[in-house]
């Protein structure tokens, strides 16, 4: 489980909350949550123009193999989330070797 | 969030000049919000860093870019492709209200805000009424 919780700074305090999820299930399904919020603060805004997503979201991702959830490097940079997840050694291709009779 | 909020709109060209990056570009989706004393921009622009951006102010035109590191995929094959990568601009017309020296921006993960302090004249003002004499 691999949690990111942000307050994105602003000037004069006006933060943004948000909060990332991603988790790993029966190693072979990968779930992404998360929520993006305004704290408004004390001011008074009027919007003219409001195209950004806010709320909530959750994503459910079926990987091609089952992985090793130990072994997950999760990185997040500039709004950009990078989940490197290993193969699971028992779920890797082995050869099998045929021998001549 | 609906598949139309999330789906980036991508630019077309200037009046045919090509870009000299040959990177798409996108149109980030802003917020535009007034509060008593500013404007307040805010622009989604995922893998845009501090280095990456660029905003400039040309008579009254405000263009915000952002320029992407297109990220290393060393020894991946693509598997599934949703997330386009690419660099980001939009402009606007600025109107009289903004005091445009004091115009203040920051970017973090990816969120630019600008602040656009109004003029002095253009805030609202609390006029007082006297009774007449």
């Amino acid at each position: 489980m691999v949690t990111f919780g942000r307050k994105g700074a602003g000037t004069s305090g006006r933060k943004q909350m948000v909060t990332l999820r991603a988790k790993v299930d029966m190693g072979d399904t990968l779930t992404l949550s998360g929520e993006r919020s305004q704290k408004d603060g004390d001011e008074q805004r009027t919007y003219s123009r409001r195209e950004r997503w806010q709320g909530k979201f959750s994503r459910t991702i079926q990987l091609p193999f089952r992985i090793d959830a130990e072994e997950v490097d999760a990185s997040f940079a500039n709004g950009i989330l990078n989940i490197i997840l290993p193969r699971a050694e028992e779920d890797k291709p082995h050869r099998i070797s045929i021998s001549a009779n | 969030m609906t598949e139309n909020q999330i789906m980036k709109q991508e630019a077309r060209d200037h009046d045919g000049a090509e870009r000299m990056r040959t990177q798409r570009v996108y149109i980030p989706r802003v917020d535009i919000y007034e509060t008593g004393d500013d404007v307040v921009l805010v622009a989604d622009m995922p893998g845009v860093d501090e280095d990456g951006v660029d905003i400039t102010l040309e008579k009254n035109v405000l263009t915000i870019s952002g320029n992407i590191l297109p990220a290393d995929r060393e020894g991946y094959s693509l598997a599934y492709s949703e997330y386009r990568e690419g660099d980001y601009e939009r402009t606007f017309a600025l109107s009289n209200e903004v005091d445009r020296n004091r115009i203040e921006a920051t970017i973090q993960d990816g969120v630019l805000m600008l602040t656009l302090p109004k003029a002095e004249e253009m805030k609202a003002r609390k006029i007082a009424v006297r009774s007449a004499a």
